[in-house]
């Protein structure tokens, strides 16, 4: 599928080499965090952190042995003054230089030693190894150490915290650092679909980080799943609330909730009249009886549709159809029904008109043609009748007229004589072919021919 | 004119005008990188001081086979993801909201959109979904190589993309809905 690259395209050929100049003072900072970081690393024939250990080391294995020298001819002869002063940065110095040097490999260790002989110690340097291995396990603070080398003064004080720090940024470029400290699980959850129509099916979609075990609830429909990624469907309309727990072996718990809204469906019902309407013929009307209905579509049967709710249709031809309501809800949930085999029967009708003309030449006993358009005789169009009686009585109800032939009707006389010109009532029972039975009446108007 | 072969045995030996030399040559390029990953331009430059910092430093473990700006564009990146896993534990659980899927999968309108546009798209991502979208749609990695470089699930990272690619696609349709006319455009700057 094309459409699937457009995003992914657009946003590859926006960005292929896009530049932003970086703002003045950006490479200065970068100057200042390579100083730092060269400056906590290791490398021959540049000042460092390293060296500046060293250099402490040697500073204090010189100045121990040259007191202890100095004592042994003099005894301890300090002058008082000076000994608080010296006692503080003592002190300051015995702890950064204690843990720089646990940082060291023996190799650095070694190195570092060489550096100090190369730098005009010789004579200190190398008795002072036994020494200086010696001095690392007394306490810190001693009285009486002389002041160290001129001009350490000052980094020392920043080392105190540096050669911890410079453990965690240090990382290789070309891998990702891994966590080395164990997390606490995250409960995180997505879900397919947050609301719909019922039956609704959602798939719980766990993205939880640093968990083993899962425990999903389903409230208020009480479903509880243990799977990492189930799935559920939900039947009922409402509002429902999705709980996932997540454990890890530690027992740590994390849970995160969302819902899901299951709409209500719509119900689709409806009626027809008159259900015994003569079909292609009669208008048929279609009620509505649907609940929570917003939108209809209404399927005839016969390929004609309706979009209203109450629809008049008239057919064409014969039946049966089977007549479909389709409705949607204001939420967009839909229902039908489907009524089959509507109007069955319609092949079957009987049909009369409402006027006629008699012949004024005289009673004609009523027999017509089928077919013929001359309106002399009052009969009724009809297809699959059997049984048929048709009556017809005058306004004051006498019976002027009866007939069990359907080929025969009214010619408009009574026992000879032209019937008063007006109006008839008339009424037909009987059966259709296929054992449906029928009743109709209704009025016909007599009119003379002038 | 320096190759790129003399900057990197400059920086190598740790010359300061070798590295600033092929600082100005690439910053604006990587910068172009980093600013997808990050919220602002400042959390931008943030990555690329720190990135720049891991180039000089490890230079020497670049091996000439790649290209040098592969190599940096690879630093930037991890960077950047090493800088998402910091600020990781603090917002985790932003989520998108209201994210309604459109209904047609097709392409708003039209494609005129700037890189300033695309990146304020990017921008507007939460940090996870950037991150990925950014490896996936653009650098090119495949899902099971993102969720090893972010230590998540290939399928997390599946449906986080789905997911960012859909609130891209209802931005852009936003976007192209709302586009200002060029006319008005110079009129505001004039």
């Amino acid at each position: 599928m094309r459409k699937r690259d457009d995003i992914e395209r657009l946003f590859r050929e926006k960005f292929e080499g896009y530049r932003i100049t970086p703002s003045e003072g950006l490479w200065s900072r970068v100057v200042r965090r390579l100083r730092r970081q060269e400056f906590l690393h290791f490398s021959p024939g540049r000042f460092n952190v390293w060296y500046l250990a060293g250099l402490l080391t040697v500073g204090v294995v010189v100045a121990y042995l040259a007191l202890q020298d100095h004592s042994a001819v003099t005894g301890s002869v300090t002058p008082e003054t000076s000994v608080g002063v010296v006692q503080n940065r003592d002190h300051l110095q015995g702890t950064s230089e204690e843990k720089a040097v646990k940082g060291m490999t023996e190799e650095e260790q070694r190195e570092e030693h060489e550096n100090a002989g190369s730098e005009g110690h010789p004579a200190a340097a190398m008795p002072a190894q036994n020494q200086a291995d010696q001095e690392k396990q007394l306490p810190v603070g001693r009285p009486a150490t002389p002041p160290p080398a001129p001009g350490n003064g000052t980094p020392a004080k920043a080392t105190g915290s540096q050669p911890v720090q410079q453990e965690k940024d240090h990382t290789t470029p070309s891998t990702v650092p891994a966590e080395k400290e164990k997390p606490a699980p995250v409960a995180r959850f997505e879900l397919s679909v947050r609301k719909g129509c019922p039956p609704l099916t959602v798939d719980l979609i766990n993205l939880s980080e640093y968990a083993t075990d899962y425990s999903w609830d389903i409230e208020p429909a009480g479903v509880r799943f243990t799977e990492i990624s189930p799935q559920y469907t939900f039947h009922d309309p409402g509002l429902y609330v999705v709980h996932l727990t997540a454990r890890d072996q530690e027992g740590h718990i994390s849970v995160s909730s969302d819902t899901v809204e299951v709409y209500g469906k719509p119900r689709a019902r409806f009626d027809y009249s008159p259900k015994d309407a003569v079909v292609p013929a009669d208008e048929i009307c279609f009620y509505d009886n649907s609940v929570d209905a917003e939108r209809y579509l209404w399927s005839f049967g016969d390929g004609h549709t309706s979009t209203e709710s109450d629809p008049v249709h008239k057919y064409t031809t014969d039946g049966p159809f089977d007549v479909v309501l389709t409705v949607w809800s204001a939420h967009g949930c839909v229902d039908s029904m489907v009524l089959r085999n509507v109007f069955e029967h319609s092949g079957y009708y009987l049909r009369f008109p409402n006027a006629f003309v008699p012949n004024p030449g005289g009673p004609t006993g009523g027999y017509y043609s089928e077919g013929s358009l001359a309106n002399d005789v009052f009969h009724p169009v009809w297809k699959g009748v059997g049984d048929y009686h048709l009556q017809i009585f005058n306004r004051r109800g006498e019976l002027v007229f009866e007939s069990r032939e359907l080929n025969r009707g009214w010619d408009g006389y009574i026992l000879g004589q032209l019937a008063t010109p007006g109006v008839y009532i008339w009424k037909a029972r009987g059966t259709f072919l296929n054992g449906k039975p029928f009743v109709r009446f209704g009025n016909v108007t007599l009119i003379r021919k002038r | 004119m320096y190759t790129d072969e003399d900057l990197i045995k400059g920086c190598i030996r740790k010359e300061r005008g070798a590295q600033k030399a092929l600082y100005e040559r690439y910053a604006d390029r990587l910068l172009g990188i980093c600013a997808r990953y990050a919220a602002d331009t400042a959390e931008a430059e943030d990555i690329l001081q720190e990135g720049f910092v891991k180039i000089f430093v490890h230079i020497s473990d670049f091996s000439a086979k790649g290209s040098l700006f592969n190599w940096m564009r690879k630093v930037m990146i991890n960077t950047a993801i090493t800088m998402y896993h910091k600020t990781l534990r603090h917002r985790y659980h932003q989520e998108i909201e209201a994210l309604q899927a459109p209904a047609r999968d097709e392409m708003p309108g039209s494609s005129d959109f700037t890189q300033e546009e695309l990146l304020a798209v990017i921008r507007s991502l939460p940090e996870g979904y950037r991150v990925i979208f950014n490896l996936y749609a653009i650098e090119g990695f495949k899902h099971r190589e993102i969720a090893e470089m972010l230590g998540i699930d290939v399928n997390t990272s599946k449906s986080q993309y789905s997911r960012a690619r859909r609130f891209i696609r209802k931005k852009l349709e936003d976007i192209s809905r709302i586009a200002v006319p060029d006319e008005k455009k110079r009129d505001e700057e004039a």
